[in-house]
């Protein structure tokens, strides 16, 4: 079974991304702040990692940054959670390191073959 | 140098024409003095050279009635004694029958006379003379003497100012001619008739005339006095009142410019509080779109059956929920773009790129609408057409327009027209055959909230911000949009964007 670890801060989206992904057949790896996501990254090594960009403290593009640091063999593929109303998330995203990028709000209907991609 | 020291300058300025038109004026007047005062002094000497005219002429015309009468008798008194020069005359001295005794009195004796009552009754002078006198008394003194000279040089007429005896008088001399009643004394010394044999020299005492050429000198000088005063007195007040205007211009504009200032001041308060409400929206806006993630999201994900089994009414409901979601999104991304171009936070990502590829992804995008209403959307765009752009922009605004097109067409076909008509520039046109916009909403079409024709409004749900939203984005791509219509035929989009995007364009 693949694992999946989701970095987000918000308890509403993490359950919404958290039952799709389950419904599909992942585990599913949780983490609430940018530090916790970066120290999951190398303990657990999931299959992916979907990032959202706004987090408390340390935000996502911080986390994947030192993510990729301190990755020694491999890349595991980053997913950022970009919001629409930042200018240039998306752009800074694939500059910090990540593999790809969804937007929020996340569509039900193409979030799961979008996922699919990187894994 | 402030404003105050321009108006002690301007003020200094004016002081100076004053200054220089006071001085003009007074030259000007005081040389209308000297010329009147001359005119008078010339019509005082003139007045005193007629009168002395007169005089000479009373003179001549005594002179030929006595003449002409070959002399006339009058009675011997102490003053008047037989004339000795007339010594040969015979008949000089006759008595009357009752004894009264007569001498013979001629011209000159007669004159003499004449100008000794003159000379007590009216001060006026006569002089009975020649370079070669019969009464030596009768001789001439030396301003006579240059007139009796003047006139052998056929001079008519001398005349000029004299003081005599600590008086002024105007002498004037005129000659006297021979004439044939002259002869019977002044035959003997050789003149004929016709010759000049002297003159009579007339002094006018100039007193009298010049009393009255002061009294006019007086009231000249009066006159003009007050015409200066006058005159003064104006440029003065005028003076004043130029500097008193030039004050309150002054004042006037120091006015308006602290008005503008304050206007200034108000503006720019105005443009912030402007940002602070864009900057307000976008937050908001972020906020909005976090619940909306999960209403979005479960409502997805119970459609699809991953959360169990669901029967038509909940699905049809629920669709209902999902789609008010996804408008409300719309709305939100809407206005959050908006409030970030007017927030000037727009960031213009350049990449260069085939349109092409922009405009076939824009019409895969609507396929499956188009298909569903049986319609056409076509695309013709030439195949090796690069720009350096904001992709995602480019094909926001298309997406707009061609939304906009589908949505309001039921027949016929939709199609995205691209070409380059001059220089750098590309024209994009996207034309329907759909219901057509009214002539009288023409000017609303790229205002906020002004979607058209209420009626329409349920049947085509816009966010009323599309084309308000889409205009802004074709401006900050450096170019310009507009549309033409025809009711119920169909309508044109078309914008223009560089072809290459320069900062500043």
């Amino acid at each position: 079974m693949k694992r999946v670890l989701v970095v987000e801060d918000n308890e509403t989206n993490l359950y919404l991304i958290r039952f799709m992904l389950e419904k599909s057949g992942y585990e599913v790896i949780e983490a609430r702040e940018g530090a916790v996501g970066v120290e999951l990254a190398s303990k657990e090594k999931p299959d992916l990692i979907l990032m959202d960009v706004q987090l408390p403290d340390m935000d996502g593009l911080e986390a994947t940054k030192r993510i990729r640091a301190s990755e020694a063999d491999g890349k595991i593929p980053i997913i950022a959670l970009t919001s629409y109303a930042m200018v240039g998330d998306r752009e800074k995203a694939l500059a910090a390191g990540c593999t790809g990028y969804i937007e929020k709000p996340i569509n039900p209907e193409t979030f799961m073959a979008e996922i699919e991609k990187y894994l | 140098m402030n404003d105050f020291a321009k108006i002690g300058a301007r003020s200094a300025r004016w002081k100076r024409y004053a200054w220089i038109l006071a001085i003009v004026w007074t030259v000007v007047i005081v040389a209308s003095l000297v010329w009147n005062v001359i005119q008078v002094r010339n019509n005082t000497l003139e007045a005193a050279r007629i009168q002395a005219r007169a005089t000479y002429e009373k003179d001549v015309v005594y002179r030929r009635w006595n003449a002409g009468h070959g002399g006339v008798y009058v009675s011997v008194t102490k003053e008047t004694q037989p004339n000795p020069y007339l010594s040969d005359v015979p008949e000089r001295d006759i008595t009357t029958p009752l004894g009264k005794a007569l001498t013979l009195m001629n011209p000159a004796y007669m004159t003499r006379q004449a100008h000794e009552l003159e000379k007590q009754k009216l001060g006026v002078r006569g002089h009975i003379t020649s370079l070669n006198p019969i009464r030596p008394e009768n001789a001439p003194d030396p301003w006579e003497t240059e007139a009796l000279r003047a006139f052998e040089r056929r001079e008519t007429e001398i005349s000029s100012l004299q003081e005599m005896e600590g008086e002024e008088y105007m002498r004037l001399m005129r000659p006297l001619i021979t004439e044939s009643g002259c002869l019977k004394c002044h035959a003997v010394q050789g003149y004929e008739e016709g010759d000049i044999r002297g003159g009579i020299s007339v002094a006018i005492p100039m007193s009298p005339l010049q009393a009255v050429a002061g009294m006019q000198v007086l009231t000249l000088a009066g006159g003009h006095i007050l015409l200066w005063l006058m005159g003064i007195g104006g440029i003065v007040l005028g003076t004043q009142r130029l500097r008193q205007s030039e004050w309150e211009r002054k004042r006037a504009e120091e006015d308006v410019k602290r008005y503008v200032e304050q206007l200034e001041q108000v503006n720019i308060r105005l443009q912030e509080m402007d940002r602070l409400k864009s900057v307000f929206l976008a937050s908001m806006s972020h906020e909005l779109r976090t619940p909306l993630n999960s209403i979005i999201g479960f409502t997805g994900i119970i459609l699809q059956g991953m959360a169990g089994e669901v029967n038509e009414e909940q699905r049809k409901q629920l669709t209902m929920v999902k789609n008010s979601g996804s408008h409300l999104l719309s709305l939100i991304n809407d206005l959050l773009d908006i409030s970030k171009i007017e927030a000037g936070k727009v960031e213009l990502s350049l990449e260069e790129f085939r349109l092409d590829d922009v405009v076939r992804e824009v019409v895969e995008a609507f396929s499956p609408a188009v298909s569903k209403k049986g319609m056409e959307l076509t695309m013709q765009v030439p195949e090796d057409m690069t720009l350096v752009s904001d992709k995602r922009r480019i094909k926001q605004v298309l997406m707009n327009l061609v939304s906009n097109a589908v949505k309001f067409t039921d027949q016929g076909s939709v199609q995205i027209v691209a070409r380059v008509p001059e220089g750098e520039t590309l024209e994009t046109r996207v034309i329907d055959t759909g219901i057509g916009i009214k002539k009288e909403y023409m000017d609303k079409l790229f205002q906020p909230f002004q979607q058209i024709d209420v009626s329409l409004t349920k049947r085509h749900e816009g966010t009323g911000l599309g084309l308000y939203l889409t205009k802004k984005l074709v401006v900050l791509l450096g170019g310009n949009i507009s549309a033409k219509s025809e009711y119920g035929r169909g309508s044109e989009f078309s914008f223009t964007i560089p072809l290459q995007y320069e900062e500043g364009n």
